[in-house]
């Protein structure tokens, strides 16, 4: 029985989703502010009662990083922020801060599921020592051999290839930002050399999609960052 | 009358050479008869009277004719005259001698005072020029007061709007109050004034055509005509003040006319287009609570499904309509980066095959396409739009065709569909911001929502969105991106 934390300021936005997560079998705590939240978060992390925190953005009191930096502060409980269309530079920024997921709003409740699914499944942000198998489709990646094979083939990557591939294996199905991979695989100073990620992920998606042109894989969340697809 | 300033101007020395001159002459030639020597000493007159005072020449004439008296007329030696005709001559040249001295010095002070009114008038036409260009209040203010100081030579203070705009010192007390009486009741106060008599300056106000607008403060110095020129410049500057504020105050109303049109097209837009959806979607759950027991499971769902799809339409609505009004008003962002056009057509042909999974959604896309600068949340709501209309409208006419390629130094993003072409009517209005009126479906209003944003994406972008009509029937849409030609520094690997 998996224990949500919901932070949204709309009522009826609340109790839709409220109800739709206890239909899936969800334990739902609700919070209408950010003050509110912080309070629900710090007694939850004592009690280890919540297992993931669903945080909206738009809170009258906080744009939610006050609810952000608590969590991170204590614990890596997975954060998933529910922005507005509109706002890829707040998104991205409590993501490079530390959240592990987003959504937009208007989003549907099968998308709401799909990220709880993987942040649980990650349950947040440090690197899981038990994440070195992955299989998508007719690709499989060996972490620890340091090997990735297709329909049965040995397919040879380069080191940065190699690099960019594991790291978004380590988080797969989250999205990982451009200046996350960027800071991760090249370092700090290449924060803003986008065009690399884009030649690499071009020829990654050249090496292991049936199809790279429309890749079912290596997935892009245009604006935002990239996203393995979930195991499978 | 400028020439004759220069000619006569004063001069003692000069005016003294007729007479040296002319009582030379006459010396010489003394026994001609009086009446011709007569004339000599009225030429002097006149030619003295060029370089000589008014009373330097009547002096001098008064005494060229007693001289003339005493030494040419019988009896020669004695003021006394014996004959008429003689005292008749020498009335008559002490006549015509003060009468051209009077001339003569009547002529110079007008020339003067045409000279200054010249000045003055001009200073006023360079005044008015300046004006004409000043940019605001403070540059008006300093104007007038550099010509009021020219003027009157003394210290000046401008008040305008009860605030002190220029002044060569900081004003005292007393002078403020005064300025500030000056600007309240639109009276002069002064010496000779017939207002504060007493007061040791001269306050003039500031006038536009309507209300007093402000006040200047010189020295009590009181010549008439220095005052007129006073006023006359304090006059300009208030008009041109008074047209300054209406400018402004035009701008302004412009301004908010400009929002109102915008919020009323908004508002028109919002009325129009979120209704019909709304209402679909009303009628759509409304069944589903109300006759929620006489309805199948398939037929419940297949609402559902309806009311999801409309919501959808919906969302498209209002994000296209707030993105056109952000554009409107200059509120957009760009939000630069290096983009792949192949990973954003990709992820646009995706999408729209999740969200109509009965249509048929191609994509054609050349390789290795060079990357380009661009914002990727608004070229996908760009392709978003262009895909979604193509769907609804043409859909069912063939498959969409979504693609890139690179031609003539420009990457194309093209969407294209089998369905009928636009009208020519159509095709002119299709990119406006807000179009309105016209007899369009609400979903061919969405769908020019949908074109317009994608024109000021197109723009924002430094591109272009192209209209091309296919033979004998389809469309495509082409969003043409220049090329930027310096080359990447690619990684070491």
């Amino acid at each position: 029985m998996h224990r949500i934390l919901l932070i949204e300021d709309d009522s009826d936005l609340r109790r839709t989703l409220r109800a739709a997560l206890e239909v899936e079998g969800f334990l739902v705590k609700t919070a209408s502010s950010a003050a509110d939240g912080t309070a629900q978060l710090r007694q939850s992390i004592k009690e280890a009662s919540i297992d993931v925190v669903l945080l909206d953005l738009g809170l009258p009191d906080n744009d939610g990083s006050t609810v952000l930096t608590e969590a991170r502060h204590h614990t890596n409980l997975p954060v998933i922020i529910i922005s507005a269309m509109h706002e890829e530079a707040r998104r991205i920024q409590l993501l490079d801060a530390g959240a592990d997921d987003y959504l937009t709003k208007p989003f549907s409740i099968p998308e709401l599921f799909a990220r709880i699914r993987v942040a649980l499944r990650h349950r947040g942000t440090m690197v899981s020592a038990a994440k070195v198998k992955y299989s998508h489709g007719n690709v499989m990646v060996d972490l620890e051999a340091r090997q990735v094979s297709r329909a049965g083939a040995e397919i040879k990557l380069t080191p940065t290839e190699w690099n960019l591939l594991s790291r978004l294996v380590r988080q797969a199905g989250r999205v990982i930002t451009h200046r996350q991979l960027l800071a991760d695989i090249w370092g700090p100073e290449y924060v803003e050399h986008t065009h690399y990620l884009r030649l690499y992920m071009s020829q990654l998606r050249a090496k292991l999609e049936e199809d790279p042109a429309l890749p079912v894989m290596l997935l892009s969340d245009t604006g935002v960052g990239y996203r393995l697809a979930e195991s499978r | 009358m400028n020439n004759f300033s220069a000619l006569a101007r004063p001069s003692p020395i000069r005016g003294f050479l007729p007479w040296i001159a002319v009582w030379t002459l006459i010396a010489l030639f003394q026994q001609q008869p009086p009446s011709n020597l007569a004339l000599l000493l009225i030429l002097a007159s006149a030619l003295s009277a060029f370089w000589w005072r008014l009373w330097q020449v009547l002096a001098a004439s008064a005494a060229s004719v007693l001289a003339f008296n005493y030494l040419l007329i019988s009896p020669r030696g004695r003021l006394a005259v014996e004959l008429r005709e003689d005292a008749m001559l020498l009335f008559t040249m002490l006549g015509v001698s003060i009468t051209i001295a009077l001339l003569m010095s009547r002529m110079r002070q007008l020339a003067t005072q045409a000279s200054e009114n010249a000045a003055r008038a001009e200073q006023l036409r360079e005044i008015s020029e300046r004006y004409r260009t000043a940019a605001s209040p403070t540059n008006l203010a300093s104007t007038l007061q550099t010509a009021l100081v020219e003027l009157f030579n003394c210290p000046c203070v401008v008040l305008l709007n009860g605030e002190v705009a220029a002044a060569s010192s900081k004003p005292s007390r007393n002078d403020r109050d005064a300025l500030t009486l000056v600007q309240k009741h639109g009276q002069e106060l002064g010496p000779a004034t017939g207002r504060y008599e007493s007061f040791p300056g001269w306050v003039v106000p500031i006038r536009g055509t309507t209300t007093v607008l402000g006040a200047a403060l010189v020295g009590a110095e009181g010549n008439p005509s220095k005052r007129e020129h006073a006023r006359a410049l304090c006059s300009l500057t208030g008009s041109t003040l008074e047209r300054h504020i209406a400018q402004q105050a035009a701008e302004q109303a412009r301004g908010e006319e400009k929002s109102q049109s915008l919020r009323n097209a908004l508002l028109a837009s919002i009325a129009h287009d979120h209704r019909t959806p709304l209402a679909t979607i009303l009628g759509a759950a409304s069944s589903i609570t109300e006759q929620h027991d006489r309805l199948t499971a398939d037929q419940r769902q297949a609402l559902a499904q309806t009311i999801v799809d409309e919501c959808e339409q919906l969302i498209d609505i209002t994000e296209n309509t707030l993105q056109l009004a952000r554009f409107d008003t200059g509120k957009i962002e760009l939000r630069e980066d290096w983009q792949s056009a192949e990973e954003l057509i990709g992820s646009a042909v995706q999408r729209s095959r999740r969200r109509y999974p009965a249509a048929e959604i191609r994509l054609s896309s050349s390789r290795q396409l060079p990357l380009f600068r661009g914002d990727g949340t608004l070229l996908v709501q760009l392709l978003d739009n262009l895909v979604n209309n193509a769907v609804q409208h043409a859909g069912r006419f063939g498959p969409i065709e979504v693609g890139a390629h690179l031609a003539d130094r420009h990457l194309h993003l093209t969407v294209a569909d089998q369905g009928p072409p636009i009208s020519a009517e159509l095709q002119k209005r299709m990119f406006q911001s807000f179009y309105r009126g016209g007899k369009l479906s609400p979903g061919q209003r969405g769908a020019g929502l949908g074109l317009a944003v994608c024109s000021a994406i197109a723009t924002v972008h430094r591109g272009s969105l192209v209209y091309t009509a296919a033979q004998p029937n389809g469309k495509r849409f082409t969003l043409r991106l220049p090329i930027n030609d310096e080359p990447l520094s690619l990684p070491m690997e």
